[in-house]
């Protein structure tokens, strides 16, 4: 910064000199673009991003557009090849394959995002009340952690869903109480090391209240890691969920889920193979989609993984 | 060495009696009385307070509490309602069928994990490592219960390889090992390869080619034994997935571990058996982490002078 004229020449070449307190220049601007540019260089990030927004315009969309009705039971046409009239062809009860598929991703999507957010949520406000108000309470909270991380998740999952009369509620408490206590921890973490800081110190001097200094210093030093652990916990809970499904202590038939519907065609492998391999190879495509997003992120926000990236 | 005994098996202890406790009022916040869901609800009043008495339901929860810690110390996990034998003696008949699944996944994915990690780490980045990284990562990634599904339809449907289910020796069991090892194999050779790739630059191993040692003594004495304390850790974390994955597994190839029990129990509403079944796999979850955590204890002396001085 000391050598104006320098930097000027060189900084068309080296993005690492990028800085947020810059006076705003047309070459600064430049800056702010290639810096938002060089995020989106992440191919995985964008490729995830693509593919997790074709997977939801299917399900969506798909069902709106094929006409059926999911659960339309149609004997007289079973294991109807893909045909014009249904794209993928028909199960074992004559139902449209490709709007079953569309309906099914909609409750597994709905119920993973549904567990994502709510263990999300309760998991970042549990960890800044740990790391922030820290003595007896974390001590406590720390411990329930280590419990809930003590059982096996697959386990764990399934004496929730037992436990409680109705499946869809179940589903989804199971899948969030699994995965809460990574976001405890992870924002517990932070927490404990941004408290620490003298500027959250003399901003609490200069008579910051506790939320205002949760919300201004620590969730934003927060965010970035939250964010990917946001996007792999969505794929893992389609995971559970699905295989709650599969196992069938999950979403229970006629309802179409994905893990149900890969279950069901089991016995029907030799009529239409197709049956079985399709719900797999959607959670397999959201999956891949929420690791890419997730690894993408990571790298993106991570300022060791660039040279500079400022926040 | 006796104190960091002391100090993992205190806290073992305390984790267990956690999640004991955990889990016994998990079950009584069941809603209606379990009596009710045993014989159900078309019987007499009578039979069922009969049965509420003869299950200790009528006594006050605590009194309930203390008696199940009390059989528990016993080695008892009382009666199964719903299959009318010992918990204890039905659940360990079929203890040894997941332990072997179990451990049988956990020996293919170390091995796959460190051959594939280190031989992907001898020229990163090149064509091999990214085919071989990425073609296991992508396999890890499947879910584990369709993976399995699709290998009985490939190798035993289709080509007739290999038995789904019965038979005996090694091959009965291969298909579902290598469904449960899916996973764990995609993450431990992505680790070794890591940490193979960080200590291969360190001063030592530099120090090591220069003092003349042949490559393949460098990499196995030296850079492999490093690498594997952060494998050696994730196994003992893998070893939940593990577990209870064993589930999905052992649906899948209808064999009678204590998986295939739970889910038979959720099914059957034998709520006293759930319990159990969760007890028992927590427990060998974190016995067997400890026992992870007692093997870096003993490759790694860091660790050891850690735990003295603290």
């Amino acid at each position: 910064m000391a050598v104006r004229g320098e930097s000027d020449v060189s900084r068309e070449h080296r993005h690492s000199t990028a800085d947020g307190s810059r006076p705003k220049t047309f070459w600064s601007q430049l800056f702010v673009a290639a810096r938002l540019k060089s995020r989106f260089r992440e191919p995985g990030l964008l490729w995830g991003l693509l593919l997790l927004t074709g997977v939801i315009g299917f399900v969506l969309l798909a069902p709106l557009l094929s006409g059926y009705d999911a659960n339309g039971i149609n004997l007289a046409s079973p294991f109807a090849g893909a045909s014009a009239q249904h794209l993928l062809g028909t199960d074992e009860l004559g139902r449209d394959t490709l709007t079953r598929l569309a309906v099914g991703g909609r409750t597994s999507l709905l119920l993973s995002g549904t567990a994502t957010g709510l263990a999300a949520a309760s998991g970042i406000w549990l960890g800044l009340l740990s790391g922030y108000i820290g003595g007896a309470l974390d001590l406590a909270l720390q411990r329930l952690v280590e419990l809930v991380i003590g059982v096996p998740t697959l386990v764990l999952a399934i004496a929730v869903v037992s436990v409680i009369p109705d499946r869809t509620l179940g589903v989804v408490l199971s899948a969030t109480v699994v995965a809460i206590p990574a976001y405890v921890r992870l924002t517990r973490g932070v927490a404990v090391s941004i408290v620490a800081t003298d500027y959250v110190v003399s901003a609490r001097v200069l008579g910051a209240r506790t939320a205002r200094l949760l919300r201004r210093y620590v969730l934003p030093n927060a965010l970035g890691p939250l964010l990917v652990q946001i996007s792999f916990g969505l794929g893992q809970s389609l995971l559970l969920i699905s295989g709650l499904g599969f196992l069938g202590v999950g979403i229970s038939p006629p309802q179409a889920e994905w893990g149900t519907m890969a279950s069901d065609a089991i016995q029907y492998l030799s009529n239409d193979p197709l049956l079985e391999i399709l719900p797999g190879v959607a959670i397999m495509l959201v999956t891949l989609s929420t690791n890419l997003i997730g690894d993408g992120l990571r790298d993106a926000l991570d300022p060791r993984s660039h040279s500079r990236v400022s926040r | 060495m006796l104190r960091f005994l002391a100090l993992r098996g205190v806290a073992f202890v305390a984790t267990m009696w956690g999640i004991i406790t955990g889990t016994f009022f998990l079950f009584r916040l069941v809603p209606g009385n379990a009596a009710v869901f045993i014989v159900g609800s078309d019987v007499t009043p009578r039979a069922i307070a009969a049965l509420t008495k003869s299950l200790g339901l009528d006594k006050p929860l605590y009194v309930q509490y203390i008696d199940y810690l009390n059989n528990l110390g016993h080695g008892s996990f009382g009666q199964s309602v719903v299959f009318g034998s010992g918990l204890a003696s039905a659940l360990f008949a079929r203890y040894p069928v997941t332990v072997s699944l179990a451990l049988g996944a956990i020996v293919i994915a170390i091995g796959i994990g460190v051959v594939f990690g280190v031989a992907s780490s001898l020229h990163p980045n090149s064509v091999f490592d990214r085919t071989l990284m990425g073609s296991l990562i992508s396999l890890g990634g499947l879910p584990n219960f369709w993976f399995g599904v699709m290998l009985i339809a490939v190798f035993s449907s289709g080509l007739h390889l290999l038995p789904i289910s019965g038979g005996s020796g090694l091959s009965s069991s291969i298909l579902a090992d290598v469904t449960l090892a899916a996973y764990p194999s995609a993450i431990l050779a992505r680790l070794v390869r890591s940490s193979m790739l960080e200590v291969s630059t360190s001063g030592f191993i530099v120090a090591c080619h220069a003092r003349g040692l042949s490559r393949i003594r460098v990499l196995v004495r030296h850079a492999l034994r490093n690498a594997m304390l952060p494998a050696l850790t994730m196994t003992g974390l893998l070893l939940g997935y593990l577990l209870g994955g064993s589930i999905v597994v052992e649906d899948i190839f209808t064999k009678q571990g204590i998986g295939l029990l739970l889910l038979q129990s959720v099914n059957a509403h034998d709520y006293s058996m759930i319990e159990a079944i969760t007890i028992v796999f927590s427990g060998s979850f974190l016995f067997l982490n400890l026992l992870a955590d007692m093997g870096i204890w003993f490759l790694d002396p860091r660790t050891r002078t850690g735990a003295q001085s603290r």
